[in-house]
């Protein structure tokens, strides 16, 4: 069962194109959205979450075509968006008020413990919140209105490690529940790395892989050595090379190079980096 | 829409208490002067004012963004806005009528310039917000400028019928305009729906 459902998504605006995008988030499962600033990350968001209207392709919520989702359905996902969307006169008591009238299912318990946690202030109007602070009241609406999917953009973009790690521990806790996913993109891809099943890596509006985050791990390695070894190997083996200052390095997949060929453990940034800056 | 058009009355907390001591001036210059003009002017910028300004608050917040990503749907966000201009100006137009009870300024001349500038709140609101939905609070500042300009003259010259006409025709007029407010909320609102349903956010 997949909670989200993206088939060929499309969307064309001047100068940029979404082609053919598509990804599953599993119910169950952390699916990392990773890709450089303009890949389409937002873009792809913004479809699922009914902001974008595609252009093509197909996007099914909870089993449902996203433009059919009813406003309860909505009240099943909580999203986070990269720009913080919160009205900034208001405090965290008027929006709880706020909230209360807009989701169905609105828990103040919980919102007002999640705050507290966070350390918000509740007399505090959020013009006043750094932005760390208005990510955390944004997480903690989010966490409140009994959500079991949670899309989230750019969540703990310009935080700092300590609030990074709150939030990290607070999608560990929704994800408790094996019905709950999360799909969530981020620059820092070792929060990623941390958290996610899968990762979909985007480049250019494309797709270019979607894959769980252990066999990315199996499957590429990072080779280091001269140019001769590398011609040495079987063309189908190299992914990407890089040319550095001490020789060329490239991103390999394991099982098509000679067993026994020193190989370095390639991270979901390496894999990134040579699919983005790499050369064929 | 309680959840938006609340966050609206919260955003505007601060404003409103400005809007409220604005309309009480006016209106205790209108008595004194024992000239109508000015306390129902002002209820027609009301109907403008109120709206545009929640709407400027919600640009910067970003709030269409997350308030389509909870569940609100477009119809219901381009008609908030309505609800929120109509609870500003009927409450300021339905005001005027206390003029009224004033033996001093109790005359039919003073009704129909009060219905009158009713049907010109109403057209001003339901020209105004559909631009605004479709280019933004900023670059439609030009535009809604302009529009004073010309409500005002309406305004005046509308008056100025009144005087000089009288009677029957400026009923009919000073309905017609009501009349045509109204139907022009409807229309207003369908072309802000469509303007919102094709937009991306």
């Amino acid at each position: 069962m997949n909670n989200i459902s993206v088939r060929h998504l499309t969307k064309k605006f001047k100068g940029f194109t979404l082609q053919d995008v598509s990804f599953d988030v599993p119910a169950g499962s952390v699916v990392g959205f990773i890709g450089e600033n303009g890949a389409g990350k937002s873009t792809t968001i913004k479809s699922i979450l009914g902001l974008v209207l595609p252009d093509g392709g197909n996007i099914r919520v909870f089993g449902k075509e996203a433009s059919a989702l009813t406003r309860a359905d909505r009240g099943r996902i909580g999203a986070v968006l990269g720009e913080c969307c919160l009205p900034e006169n208001l405090n965290i008591k008027d929006l709880s008020e706020v909230m209360k009238n807009i989701f169905g299912e609105w828990e103040e318990d919980t919102y007002y413990r999640l705050t507290d946690a966070f350390s918000l202030p509740r007399d505090r109007k959020i013009k006043e919140f750094s932005t760390g602070m208005r990510q955390k009241a944004a997480l903690a609406i989010a966490l409140s209105h009994r959500a079991e999917l949670l899309v989230l953009d750019e969540p703990a973009s310009g935080l700092d490690p300590v609030a990074r790690d709150e939030i990290l521990d607070r999608l560990y806790d929704f994800m408790q529940q094996e019905s709950h996913s999360v799909f969530i993109s981020s620059h820092i891809v070792s929060d990623l790395e941390k958290l996610c099943d899968y990762i979909v890596f985007i480049h250019a509006g494309k797709i270019v892989f979607a894959e769980e985050k252990d066999v990315l791990k199996e499957k590429y390695a990072i080779f280091r050595g001269s140019s001769a070894q590398l011609s040495a190997l079987d063309c189908a083996a190299v992914v990407s090379r890089m040319e550095g200052e001490y020789g060329v390095s490239a991103l390999v997949l394991r099982d098509k190079v000679p067993s026994g060929l020193p190989l370095d453990r390639a991270g979901i940034e390496d894999i990134m980096l040579y699919f983005s800056r790499g050369v064929k | 829409m309680i959840g938006t058009i609340l966050k609206d009355l919260k955003n505007l907390k601060g404003q409103i208490a400005y809007y409220v001591l604005l309309f009480a001036v006016f209106f205790v210059v209108s008595a004194l002067s024992r000239n109508i003009y000015y306390s129902a002017g002002l209820s027609i910028f009301f109907g403008v004012l109120v709206p545009v300004t929640a709407l400027s608050y919600d640009e910067k917040d970003n709030w269409d963004k997350f308030a389509l990503a909870s569940g609100i749907s477009r119809r219901e966000l381009a008609l908030s806005r309505y609800v929120l201009g109509l609870a500003a100006f009927l409450p300021a137009w339905g005001l005027s009528f206390v003029f009224m009870a004033m033996p001093a300024l109790r005359s039919f001349e003073n009704l129909y310039v009060i219905i009158t500038y009713g049907g010109l709140g109403l057209i001003t609101m339901d020209c105004v917000l559909p631009v605004v939905y479709k280019i933004g609070v900023d670059k439609s500042r030009l535009f809604y400028i302009f529009l004073i300009l010309i409500v005002m003259l309406l305004s005046v010259g509308a008056a100025t019928l009144v005087e000089l006409i009288g009677g029957d025709p400026v009923a009919v007029i000073a309905y017609l305009l009501v009349g045509l407010g109204i139907v022009g909320l409807f229309v207003s609102l369908g072309i802000s729906v469509s303007v919102y349903r094709h937009k991306d956010f």
